[in-house]
């Protein structure tokens, strides 16, 4: 078997070009994650959610 | 002579590693899309409308079809009367350098020049004029093409290509070439035959489909019977999405994406150790090589289609109210765009350079002394472009599509979901997959050119 032709900073250069789809991959599971950082949280997809029968007051239905 | 490795090699002169270009362009595209956020609120391409300007004479139509034709039969009777020196028979280069790289370029610019010039087509038009005028009788197809197989009997094409070009040992041998053509259009004027001209033209001629495409983001198109100038990219709007149409697009930029990842060191050490082990289970050498890039080419194909589908599943995460199938239809004109770049950027040292290798070609096409134009012996000027310049026009041609990218696709998402907001959410993932196809062509064509 011939001897492997790429050396170890073929890899690491693929690293460093693979590192911003990372970073922006993490930033936005990290939003997710930490819904408060989305500014004023009012935006959070949970929060626009309706509400549930548990929610509303009781003469409201 | 054709150049098989389309880069050049050492960029010493670069002011940056390479690897910081792809930092500067994921930098770059994150401020596009916020910037597109902020200032883009209501849809633009899903609204434009083409103005007509010009008439086109009535003529011109088959004049085209008819030097389309001509050019066909020339190309072929080069490819099987001409020398079978790759490097001195036109057809090689004719197919490569100005079809499959510079092709998609002039037609993003002037819209879809190759169906004007498309010989199967014409074939099929005249027959159809022929049917209606002389024999007073409606064409009608023997059968109406089955919706469900969609665009799929075209997506074979790009694949077949991709092999062809980058493993077949005879993808370069004129007589091959023209025998293969020859194929291609029996196979088209079958089709048109058994399901109409233009239905099969949509669905069948891959051909026509991948230039197509392209000519969706350019500036100008027809209207009826005149030429119209509409806002660049707003074509993209009118593509129909059948059943393998994605995939099309995803296996035309995995093609060219291979190509590059081929010319690399890294691929060099993946395929040598498994065309070892095929050889140790009883394949020659070459054939185990070529069933590994053939692995290879489709591995990248599955590559790209993967993770475009990653950034879908990204979109239905976010609470996004539509399924993936349906997503991955509504988002993929964001694709053509990434397509021309690919194209562009893996390319373009090979136009540029192997380009003006046509010029004697054409004025000695047989390879047999002739002179027809007095440019058979014009050169190849190799100092015009430096390699740092390339790798900018590389690097830009790779930005720009994919913020064109981001751009349909933010105001495709705006025609969806309405508000603004919505639509940057949903977003945020296919932000990520853009910069993932840039950084990838990057590495790609820095890979090519170490």
């Amino acid at each position: 078997m011939s001897p492997p032709v790429a050396h170890p900073t073929h890899w690491i250069a693929g690293l460093l070009y693979l590192a911003p789809v990372i970073v922006l991959a993490f930033a936005i599971l990290w939003q997710r994650l930490n819904p408060r950082a989305e500014g004023n949280g009012a935006s959070t997809p949970e929060q626009r959610e309706p509400p549930n029968d548990n929610d509303r007051p009781p003469h409201g239905r | 002579m054709i150049v098989l490795a389309h880069g050049l090699s050492g960029r010493s002169d670069l002011p940056i590693p390479d690897w910081l270009f792809g930092w500067a362009a994921a930098l770059v595209l994150a401020v596009s899309f916020f910037a597109f956020a902020a200032l883009w609120q209501q849809p633009k391409l899903e609204t434009a409308r083409a103005t007509a300007r010009l008439r086109i004479p009535v003529l011109l139509g088959p004049l085209c079809g008819g030097t389309g034709v001509l050019l066909f039969a020339g190309l072929v009777y080069a490819g099987f009367a001409g020398t079978q020196v790759e490097s001195l028979n036109v057809l090689p280069s004719f197919l490569y350098v100005f079809v499959w790289s510079a092709l998609p370029l002039i037609c993003a610019l002037l819209g879809d020049v190759f169906r004007a010039f498309n010989p199967w087509a014409a074939v099929g038009r005249f027959s159809r004029w022929v049917q209606r005028r002389v024999l007073r009788r409606r064409p009608e197809a023997f059968f109406d093409y089955p919706e469900r197989l969609g665009c799929w009997p075209a997506v074979v094409f790009p694949l077949m290509f991709g092999y062809l070009e980058l493993i077949s040992p005879h993808g370069r041998d004129p007589s091959v070439l023209a025998a293969l053509m020859l194929a291609y259009a029996a196979v088209q004027l079958a089709g048109m035959s058994l399901f109409g001209v233009d239905r099969w033209l949509e669905r069948g001629d891959a051909f026509g489909v991948y230039f197509a495409f392209f000519a969706k983001l350019a500036p100008l198109t027809v209207v009826g019977c005149r030429l119209a100038t509409r806002l660049p990219l707003s074509g993209l709007t009118d593509v129909t999405w059948v059943h393998g149409t994605v995939f099309f697009v995803c296996a035309a930029i995995g093609v060219t994406a291979f190509d590059g990842a081929a010319e690399g060191g890294l691929w060099q050490s993946i395929a040598e150790p498994l065309a070892s082990v095929g050889s140790d289970l009883g394949m020659s050498v070459v054939t185990s090589g070529r069933v590994v890039e053939t692995l290879g080419l489709i591995a990248m194909v599955l590559l790209i289609a993967g993770f475009y589908r990653l950034g879908v599943e990204g979109m239905v995460s976010s609470h996004i109210d539509k399924p993936a199938r349906e997503l991955s239809r509504i988002f993929a004109p964001s694709l053509v765009p990434i397509m021309l770049a690919y194209v562009i950027a893996h390319y373009f040292s090979f136009i540029a350079f192997q380009g003006q290798a046509l010029w004697p070609l054409l004025s000695d096409p047989l390879g047999d002394g002739s002179d027809l134009f007095g440019t058979a012996g014009a050169g190849v000027d190799y100092g015009w472009l430096s390699s740092a310049e390339i790798w900018y026009a590389q690097v830009a041609a790779l930005v720009l599509g994919h913020a064109a990218g981001l751009a349909v696709a933010h105001d495709k998402a705006l025609a969806v979901w309405g508000k603004a907001g919505d639509a940057v959410r949903s977003q945020l993932w296919m932000l990520v997959v853009m910069v993932g196809f840039t950084n990838l062509g990057l590495w790609l064509l820095s890979q090519a050119n170490q």
